[in-house]
């Protein structure tokens, strides 16, 4: 007959049952449990075992869909001899620069191994609506070198769709989560602090609507999620035609290649909605998660981006900005001459009105 | 009944006229050792101090040891009345209350009271007596009673100081050390520059606007979060206790607290 161990929800030792005080015991830790906590304890660690985070598999063979005839052919294919950056524009549009490394020469490529993208949401903001915001964002930055500004050719700021692999799914989860509530109280001589400790669970369901990840390896990840989020009502099914005009990114991350990160975006926010379901606590800590997911369906899309990557004093700074909403980012660069010479202002003139009225209540 | 209104009137006059009179005609000495802590030339430099007070402020300043102070009293007073009693009887003081203070040390049981009479209370008040005898006690633990002494008077020089600029020392007026103002000074300082830190340290987080989104709570469907289950299960508890500091007054030190006399002096007492 096989014996349930049970583990001490204190150190993880094994429990054994105390006839005297009718309790589990843990005689590694000497914490005691009524035996109806101990079973539940375990039961709802147990309940969390299970295989989670299957998506269907995307067809890399054709995509979702198939090119209709001719619209392949609309395309040309670029690459940068610089950075290796592959680029698709249509036939009217021209690549003249590298719109990831600020290479002004970009050589014709044959284009081969794209898939129709399933949805492409066009671009709403111009060009001049992506020099604005570049100026706006260099306002009242104090920081700035102060030729930085005059010294950008933010005429060369380009629109480029990017691909992002969208990712649709229902979870079903099931989270633990260390709690503790603390309580604080004083003889004369003493002061106590007691801790109690709760293993709470949330189960439940939540669902998620295309959950973008950058497909291209030559956009920063980090930027991509910084100008988000993008407004689906707006997202049509792909034409080429969205295409003119514009530089689009031929994908170089797959599929599968990004579902770690949907897995850990989607993972986060489902831990996110449980955790403010819990209130009351000191501290909320993830024990443990389990996120199923049911019906994972990846689609390809081509999404609206301004970008300049531009060289300053020889480091690459990269700008954002969404083609959509309009959202800028990006990291400017930092004159440390004023970096501290601001702190040193700041310093000398706080401590002057500090000291100032330390003097007048002393 | 004439008789006896002529008799209180009588003894009322030659208790008013005696001790005035006395107090002005001789030279009192004002460091009395009869316990012998102090060398000649120490007690000199003591008697020196308190002569420089006593023109500058005029107060009555004295400091008074004895081998035991019980000897004097037949066992019927405290340290207090015995203070109290060698000030009066002596006729020290100055001014119709007879301002002044008195330090008393009896080495035997090495009790001590500081006894404060009329205007000197309010340049010595509560807080002055507790902070002027608290530095003392220290050395007189030390058996370091020139020491002691000496930095004593210090102290009451200060606050003898304050009172007659008009601001005496109090609970809401309280001493200011150097060290004391160097803190104060080195916190605005200090607190300043961490301010200005800051501050450049949050523009220079301005200057990156591209932060990843760890979550991706913007996608999810409007209105699909149900929750199925939800438990809460009390594990266990456990409870921490540390030592609560304490402070070290002159109180639970040395059994001293001030207490009002019956001709309106104050003071403060104890054991060293």
């Amino acid at each position: 007959m096989s014996v349930t161990e049970y583990k001490c929800p204190c150190c993880g030792a094994g429990l054994k049952f105390s006839s005297e005080a009718q309790q589990m015991a843990c005689e590694y830790c000497g914490t005691r449990f009524d035996v109806e906590t101990v079973k539940q304890y375990n039961e709802t660690l147990q309940s969390q075992e299970q295989p989670e985070m299957q998506w269907e598999t995307y067809d890399t063979e054709s995509g979702n869909g198939n090119w209709k005839e001719g619209e392949q052919e609309s395309l040309r294919g670029y690459i940068c001899p610089s950075c290796g950056g592959e680029i698709v524009g249509d036939a009217t549009t021209a690549a003249t620069k590298c719109p990831y490394c600020d290479n002004p020469a970009v050589m014709p490529n044959q284009l081969s191994g794209m898939f129709k993208p399933d949805y492409v949401i066009p671009f709403k903001k111009s060009k001049q609506d992506a020099q604005d915001a570049f100026r706006q964002n260099c306002k009242g930055k104090y920081l700035l070198p102060k030729f930085f500004l005059q010294q950008q050719r933010i005429e060369s700021i380009q629109g480029i769709y990017v691909p992002f692999w969208l990712f649709d799914c229902d979870t079903d989860s099931n989270i633990s989560y260390n709690a503790t509530k603390v309580h604080t109280w004083s003889d004369s001589n003493y002061r106590y602090t007691k801790t109690d400790h709760f293993l709470i669970n949330r189960a439940g369901g939540v669902d998620f609507e295309k959950v973008p990840v950058d497909g291209s390896t030559k956009m920063d990840d980090t930027y991509m999620e910084a100008i988000e989020p993008y407004r689906y009502e707006e997202m049509v099914d792909f034409e080429t035609m969205y295409l003119s005009g514009y530089l689009a990114d031929k994908y170089d991350v797959d599929a599968d290649a990004g579902k770690p990160h949907a897995n850990q975006r989607i993972r986060t926010s489902v831990e996110q909605l449980m955790r403010d379901t819990v209130k009351g606590y000191a501290t909320v800590n993830v024990k443990n998660s389990n996120v199923r997911l049911k019906q994972g369906k990846v689609s390809y899309a081509l999404l609206p981006v301004w970008i300049l990557n531009t060289n300053y004093q020889g480091k690459l700074y990269t700008f954002a900005m969404n083609g959509q909403t309009g959202k800028f980012v990006g990291e400017l660069p930092i004159s440390w001459k004023r970096f501290w010479s601001l702190f040193a202002g700041f310093s000398v003139g706080f401590s002057a009105i500090a000291s100032a009225i330390a003097w007048f209540l002393l | 009944m004439k008789k006896r209104v002529m008799f209180v009137l009588m003894v009322l006059f030659l208790f008013v006229t005696a001790v005035p009179v006395g107090a002005s005609a001789e030279y009192r000495e004002r460091v009395v050792d009869r316990a012998g802590l102090l060398s000649e030339s120490e007690e000199e430099e003591l008697a020196e101090k308190i002569d420089d007070l006593i023109d500058n402020y005029n107060m009555d300043i004295v400091i008074l040891t004895v081998g035991d102070y019980t000897q004097y009293t037949n066992g019927g007073m405290g340290a207090r009345e015995f203070a109290r009693s060698y000030y009066a009887d002596n006729g020290y003081g100055f001014d119709e209350e007879n301002s002044g203070m008195i330090l008393m040390v009896s080495l035997i049981g090495r009790d001590w009271y500081m006894y404060i009479e009329g205007e000197a209370n309010v340049a010595v008040n509560d807080y002055g007596s507790e902070y002027i005898t608290d530095r003392m006690l220290e050395k007189l633990k030390d058996d370091k009673f020139a020491e002691g002494f000496s930095g004593y008077l210090d102290d009451l020089e200060l606050f003898l100081k304050a009172y007659d600029k008009g601001k005496p020392y109090g609970d809401d007026h309280p001493v200011v050390t150097t060290a004391k103002m160097l803190k104060y000074f080195g916190i605005a300082i200090g607190a300043s520059i961490v301010l200005a830190l800051i501050i450049v340290l949050g523009m220079k987080s301005g200057m990156n606007t591209a932060k990843p989104r760890p979550a991706a709570r913007e996608y999810v469907k409007q209105g699909s979060f149900v929750l199925t289950s939800q438990q809460d299960l009390y594990l266990y508890s456990n409870t921490t206790k540390t030592a609560i500091p304490k402070s070290s007054s002159s109180s639970s030190s040395g059994g001293g607290g001030r207490s009002s006399g019956s001709r309106g002096g104050g003071g403060r007492g104890g054991k060293f």
